[in-house]
C-alpha cells in the first residue's frame, strides 16, 4: 500500500512538473500575444491599497527624521540583528507584536508621532500599523516604499543593525 | 472487473471530472480579466505587489491547464497534485483573510462581485481538496486518456 503511494506520488510529482512548465510556457505566449497584458511590475496606488494609515513619501519622512521629531520603527520579519537599518528605529514586528512593543514602552507613547517601515511592500507594515491603532496609537504612517525608497533616496543607514 | 473495482473507477473518474470543471471553470472569467483578477488578489494584502501581476497572469493558465488536463484525463496525477496543491494555498489564504476579518470578494469564479471570503468556502475548498487527493492517489481509469495510452498509471 506504501508502495503503491509512493509510486503515484512520484508519477504525479513528474507530471506535475511537466505541466507547470508548460502552463508557465503559455503564460508567458499569452503575456507576448495578448495586447491588454498586465505590466510586470504592479505600483500601490493601482491597487488603491487599504491601508489603516496614510503612507509618506521618503522626502517627507526624510524631514521627520531630520528633525528628529518622529520615532522610526522597524517591522520586518526575522532577527534585526546585522541586517541594515535606519538609525535609531525600535523594532517592532506583527508577529511579535506585544513582546516587542512591551520592550520599548518607555520610550514610545500613544501621542508620538511614528513612521514604520518594512522592506518595500507596504502590506506587512500595514499589520503593524492596524495594531498601533488598536493600542491608542493615533499618529502612525507608513513610509512609502520601505527601506529599498530610503536606501535610493539617500537615507541614512546603520549598516549594523538595530537592536530588538 | 468487479463491483468493488467499478465503484473505485467511478468514484475516480467523478472527482477528476469534478475538480477538473470546477478548475477550468474558475479560470475563465480570470484570464478574460487578468486586471479585476490581480486586484482580486491584492485583497487578500498576502502577496507582495512584486509578485502581483506575475502571480496573476500565471494562475489562471495554470487552472486551465489543469482543469482541462483533469477532464481529459492527461497527466492525471499531476494535474490533480498541482490541483491539491492550490487548493491548499486557497484554503490557507481564505483562512487568513477570515482571521483578519477582511471582508472581500474570494475572487474564485467572478473576478466583479463574486463569493464574499466566508466559511462555507472553506468548506467547499475542503471538498475539493479531497477529491482532489482521490485523483492523485487513486488507481489509474480507463476512460482517461492516460488508461487508454497505458501511460501515467
Amino acid at each position: 500500500m506504501a508502495g503503491t503511494i509512493r509510486g503515484s506520488l512520484t508519477i504525479a510529482w513528474r507530471q506535475a512538473a511537466w505541466l507547470a512548465a508548460l502552463a508557465i510556457g503559455l503564460a508567458v505566449a499569452l503575456w507576448i500575444v495578448r495586447p491588454d497584458r498586465l505590466p510586470l511590475r504592479a505600483d500601490a496606488e493601482t491597487y488603491a491599497l487599504d491601508l489603516p494609515v496614510p503612507q509618506v513619501a521618503v522626502a517627507a519622512a526624510r524631514e521627520f527624521y531630520d528633525a528628529g521629531d518622529h520615532i522610526f520603527v522597524d517591522t520586518r520579519a526575522g532577527d534585526p540583528a546585522g541586517r541594515p537599518a535606519i538609525p535609531g528605529a525600535f523594532v517592532i514586528r506583527a508577529n511579535s507584536f506585544g513582546d516587542d512593543l512591551a520592550g520599548v514602552m518607555d520610550f514610545i507613547y500613544p501621542e508620538d508621532s511614528l513612521v514604520l517601515y518594512g522592506e518595500r511592500s507596504p502590506l506587512p507594515v500595514a499589520a503593524v500599523a492596524a495594531r498601533f491603532l488598536e493600542r491608542g496609537y493615533e499618529n502612525v504612517v507608513i513610509l512609502q516604499g520601505g527601506l529599498d525608497a530610503w536606501r535610493r533616496g539617500g537615507g541614512p543607514l546603520d549598516e549594523r543593525g538595530v537592536s530588538p | 472487473m468487479s463491483a468493488r473495482g467499478t465503484w473505485r473507477d467511478l468514484i475516480v473518474v467523478a472527482s477528476r471530472w469534478a475538480v477538473g470543471v470546477v478548475f477550468l471553470v474558475a479560470s475563465i472569467d480570470k484570464l478574460a480579466h487578468p486586471g479585476a483578477f490581480a486586484q482580486n488578489i491584492a485583497n487578500y494584502r498576502l502577496i507582495p505587489l512584486v509578485l502581483l501581476h506575475p502571480f496573476a497572469w500565471l494562475l489562471p493558465v495554470v487552472e486551465a491547464v489543469v482543469g482541462l488536463a483533469l477532464i481529459v484525463g492527461w497527466q492525471r496525477r499531476g494535474a490533480a497534485l498541482l490541483a491539491t496543491i492550490m487548493t491548499a494555498v486557497f484554503i490557507a489564504a481564505i483562512a487568513s483573510a477570515l482571521a483578519r476579518d477582511l471582508d472581500i470578494s474570494c475572487g474564485c469564479f467572478h473576478t466583479t462581485g463574486g463569493h464574499a471570503v466566508g466559511r462555507d468556502l472553506l468548506v467547499r475548498d475542503l471538498l475539493l481538496l479531497g477529491a482532489a487527493l482521490v485523483a492523485v492517489l487513486g488507481p489509474p481509469d480507463r476512460l482517461a486518456l492516460d488508461g487508454r495510452r497505458g501511460r501515467g498509471r
